[in-house]
């Protein structure tokens, strides 16, 4: 669909003025990732002697493989154990009417709105009595549920002919594979955007992280790379470039994903 | 609970499990990050020299880690040292299982402190956290700032009056920004250091009363709301003045010798850096809190507790706690450095250090705060600030209301003991 | 869970009984329920039992130590902290920071994310440089934003100064403090916003554009009577997530930009009750905070749920 010209000109500009609004404050935080420690405060964006000092001081000063590591792993387990559950979750609520199904999507819903950051000293003495601190398991499992995710889905499903469901049913797929061959391909751009900001959140988390686990053996990025901002001493060139350096693979993933979201889009576009 | 845990073990079969059998190991939570290397090398020596006892370090940030500190003791995981930040001090002696360092006979080793760095440990006559990571407040100076504006950074200002003066002068030859005092979390610790410094009383010993609305304290909060009016001090935060400092716009800034090696990174090749001793108010002795943390014992009796008191006993030593000076740019806390060589010819040779070693005698320990109302009481002193430098109502009016609105919110302190 | 763990360990001499169960649990009627197992046992251990904890250590005075017995204080945590400036401050500041989100993030990204639509395959650029502040973290935005605002030569005062003008202290004052805030929270999260609206666009079917354009209708009635209403199930989603995230999604930038002044200017019920719980320990304080927390998400969610439901369309 093509607007007309004078809203084409309107959204250009205020599009253009967004972009700047991002470009500018980037700059200076790429820029102080490759500044001496003589420039990280002076007032032009980029240095006048760049430097990879920040950068060799991530790779000297911390384990940056590891945190890397248990950053792509337990993120990797958790957004997928996030989708998985949330997909079962959100079908369920979808497609059946069943006893008491108000009153569990509520206590879904209700869970959103419970502070995780506040209840973490109640987890915490859970996850230290079931001896998984200082491991993956102290990552991932506690965050697996996200009703945040089935709550999205739903939205989605609900817009769904309810044929689709049926048409599956009397092809004679049972409920499991309809799911799988019929509702998900459905849901693929719901199911993109929302991989991509389960994984930013999850890749970008700090204070659980940081509570459960205690050696840089399974510390991950975000926990390792804060450690440059001290009490009267903040690190800025090193925190720049380590989180310029840990924002790649979210960019990746977001590239990735975001053309399954636009991908539909064009899909649907040529059928139309 | 019990239920949980026999289902996590038969879900987890193997689990990590300690190194060698038969050492001993403590656990030693820290927030050093840059200076890690070095107290690794410590800790190593001391383990060299200590067969059988291992250091396992744990690193939280510094803003972490009293709350982490905490979650560990209630959730029963190992704690033996761990560094606590001053101002919580009181909090973990009515609130954590701390052991006093000086009841098992031995207790000369403590002797090597300056007991007045004691002091914020000591409860009655024991003692419960030994310095380690202190810092002082000092006057930062940029000295082309100080030379473009007709001042010598050599003689740097020695009185509030002088201060006053200098970033007066500073402000209207050259336009920059004249000076700015150090503000820190929730504007407490440097309105602390302000008050007590001019005589006054910030908070009593046992941290349930606020004191600062005497003659003193109001006149040198007077002060403080004079050099935001007289536009010689920007209103801005700790990080905006350290980043304007470091990127030369600030003629002098007062914050913590903490803060040295990020300045002399900042000023290499940009400008001249100078230091001074923290500004004398009036006719009165100078007298600055110290900022930083301390160590405190939370081994159980047995193998643990001895290990970790032979660990606290190798950090008092006179050439190891130089050391962890020197190299980390804190504070020295044991008594007389220059009578260590080593440490005598660093003064000499690296005089930033030297309104350190100058304000040793002149180091109180910082005030503590109780665990009720403090938040409401810190606040207050924050929104206390934004009101005086707002001027809109003199110091007489604003620091009474808000020194009665400190004590209220802590009267809960005082009834219970 | 232990019912069938016992069933199936003595499958072997009850074979029968296995049978049984099996028919009982394998029936049609179940079947909702196994879908929905993990997610419910995942909650209720990792979401609901921390916070019936939380809800139990609201109304104690406790120091969480393990050796020291727990008092019971009923009520009387609630009733100090809502009796004092602070929590009356923060609370303020909750309202208008929901209030404030709803134009900003939930509004504002539908005309953009319909603009980004219409470019089709063209809008790739727009699309991932207004998404790029959602990936970084919020640290480093938090300190790029606060050089850029330093009234002492940042970036913004020294750029007016080209033009003989002077940058304001936004974060020196109280109200100017807040919006700066949420205008920075805003720029963090319209990216993302934009996308989810465009995984909503993306499901319309264009043969119905076509047919009401072959009918003559213009851009506004198209938006207006196609558009807007496929929407609703999307602009709902993004309405309740904001409310409930927006005064947490400002947590970092609080606490490195202005640490809540000043004078309590940009503190929020989330931020006071992390200080509680984690700055001065106050285990009662933060426990009765988090469940004060609750209940307000709560309220105004079950507001929104009530009022626009029934105006959000499923079908096409």
């Amino acid at each position: 669909m093509r607007l007309s010209a004078p809203w084409r000109v309107v959204g250009h500009t205020i599009l253009l003025a967004l972009c700047l609004s991002v470009l500018v404050p980037l700059l200076i935080a790429v820029g102080t990732a490759f500044k001496p420690s003589n420039e990280v405060y002076s007032i032009l964006p980029w240095p006048t002697a760049p430097t990879l000092d920040n950068f060799v001081r991530i790779f000297t000063d911390t384990p940056f493989a590891i945190y890397t590591w248990n950053s792509v792993g337990t993120t990797g387990l958790r957004v997928a154990g996030q989708l998985l559950f949330a997909v079962l979750t959100a079908y369920a609520f979808a497609r059946w009417d069943f006893p008491g199904r108000e009153l569990l999507f509520a206590l879904v819903l209700g869970a959103m709105m419970i502070p995780h950051q506040l209840t973490m000293i109640p987890i915490y003495i859970l996850v230290a009595e079931l001896q998984w601190f200082d491991t993956w398991r102290a990552l991932i499992i506690p965050n697996l549920a996200m009703p945040f995710g089935v709550f999205l889905l739903r939205q989605h499903f609900r817009s769904f002919p309810k044929e689709i469901f049926d048409a599956a049913e009397i092809d004679g797929a049972g409920h499991w594979r309809a799911l799988w061959l019929v509702v998900l391909p459905n849901l693929r751009p719901a199911l993109a955007a929302l991989t991509i900001i389960l994984f930013i959140d999850t890749w970008n988390e700090y204070f659980w992280p940081l509570l459960v686990t205690d050696t840089p053996e399974s510390r991950t990025i975000q926990v390792g790379i804060r450690q440059f901002l001290e009490e009267d001493f903040d690190d800025y060139g090193a925190l720049m470039a380590g989180l310029t350096l840990a924002s790649l693979p979210a960019l990746a993933i977001f590239f990735f994903f975001q053309r399954q979201v636009m991908d539909t889009f064009v899909a649907s576009g040529i059928k139309g | 609970m019990k239920f949980l845990r026999r289902l996590a073990l038969a879900l987890c079969a193997t689990l990590p499990v300690s190194t060698a059998a038969n050492a001993v190991e403590i656990t030693f939570y820290h927030y050093q990050q840059g200076n890690l290397p070095t107290l690794r090398a410590i800790l190593d020596d001391f383990e060299n020299a200590n067969p059988g006892i291992e250091v396992r370090d744990v690193f939280k940030p510094s803003r972490n880690i009293t709350a982490d500190v905490q979650a560990a003791l209630a959730a029963g995981r190992p704690v033996d040292v761990a560094t606590v930040i001053g101002k919580n001090i009181i909090f973990f002696l009515n609130n954590t299982p701390a052991v006093p360092m000086n009841v098992d006979g031995d207790a000369a080793w403590l002797d090597a402190y300056l007991p007045n760095f004691l002091d914020l440990g000591r409860v009655g006559d024991k003692i419960f956290a030994i310095p380690h990571a202190y810092g002082t407040p000092m006057i930062y100076i940029n000295g082309d700032i100080f030379r473009a504006a007709g001042l010598d950074p050599k003689d740097p200002p020695k009185t509030w009056d002088e201060v006053m003066q200098t970033a007066r002068q500073i402000k209207d030859r050259t336009g920059k920004a004249g000076v700015a005092h150090l503000h820190a979390s929730m504007g407490d610790y440097g309105t602390m250091v302000m008050v007590t410094n001019a005589g006054s009383t910030y908070l009593t010993k046992d941290g349930t009363k606020a004191k600062f609305d005497d003659a003193n304290g109001i006149a040198v909060l007077q002060m403080w709301q004079d050099l935001a009016t007289s536009g010689v001090m920007p209103i801005a935060n700790d990080r905006q003045w350290s980043t304007a400092f470091q990127a030369g716009q600030m003629g002098m800034y007062i914050t913590s010798s903490a803060a040295l090696r990020g300045f002399l990174k900042a000023s290499d090749g940009k400008f001249e850096l100078a230091v001074a001793n923290y500004p004398l108010w009036r006719d009165q002795p100078r007298r600055v809190n110290n900022s930083g943390g301390a160590l405190m014992l939370y081994s159980p009796p047995g193998e643990r507790r001895d290990a970790a008191l032979k660990l606290l006993k190798h950090l008092s030593r006179q050439d190891v706690s130089n050391r962890w000076s020197r190299e980390s740019g804190y504070m020295p806390v044991i008594q007389d450095p220059k009578a260590d060589p080593v440490m005598r010819e660093y003064i000499e040779t690296f005089p930033y250090v030297r309104p350190v070693i100058a304000q040793m005698a002149e180091t109180v320990p910082t005030a503590t705060w109780p665990a009720e109302g403090t938040l409401e009481a810190q606040t207050t002193v924050r929104a206390m600030l934004d009101e005086l430098w707002a001027g809109k109502r003199p110091a007489a009016e604003i620091v009474p209301e808000a020194v009665a609105k400190v004590n209220a919110a802590l009267a809960p302190n005082r009834g219970t003991n | 869970m232990t019912a069938v763990g016992t069933a199936t360990s003595s499958a072997g001499a009850h074979a029968p009984a296995l049978a049984r169960l099996r028919r009982a649990l394998g029936g049609r009627r179940f079947v909702p329920y196994y879908y929905l197992a993990p997610m419910v046992v995942l909650l209720g251990l990792f979401t609901y039992w921390p916070f019936v904890h939380t809800v139990y250590l609201s109304l104690t005075e406790w120091n969480l130590r393990p050796d020291t017995p727990l008092e019971f204080v009923g009520a009387a945590n609630f009733a100090e902290i809502t009796g004092n400036r602070l929590f009356q401050d923060a609370l303020r500041n909750t309202l208008i920071y929901i209030a404030g989100s709803i134009p900003l993030k939930v509004l504002l990204p539908i005309p953009i994310a319909v603009f980004l639509w219409s470019l089709g395959p063209g809008g790739q650029v727009y699309r991932s440089v207004i998404f790029l502040p959602t990936l970084l973290s919020f640290v480093v935005v938090s300190v790029v934003f606060l050089w850029l605002l330093n009234p002492i030569g940042g970036h913004a005062q020294q750029f007016f100064a080209l033009f003989g003008l002077s940058f304001p202290n936004v974060l020196g004052q109280p109200t100017a403090a807040l919006w700066t805030i949420l205008l920075i929270s805003t720029w963090k999260i319209i990216g993302f916003n934009t996308l989810l609206y465009i995984a909503g666009l993306a499901s319309i079917n264009r043969d119905y554009i076509e047919a009401m354009r072959i009918d003559g209708a213009g851009d506004w009635a198209v938006l207006r009577h196609l558009i807007w209403p496929l929407l609703t199930p999307t602009t709902f989603f993004v309405l309740i997530a904001t409310v409930i995230f927006s005064i947490q999604q400002v947590f970092t930038p609080i606490d490195i930009m202005t640490e809540g002044g000043p004078a309590n200017g940009t503190t929020n019920l989330f931020y006071m009750v992390y200080q509680y719980a984690f700055v001065v320990f106050n285990v009662g304080y933060g426990a009765a905070g988090t469940v004060m927390l609750f209940v307000l998400l709560l309220a105004v969610t079950l507001i929104k749920v009530r009022l626009l439901d029934r105006h959000v369309h499923y079908d096409q």
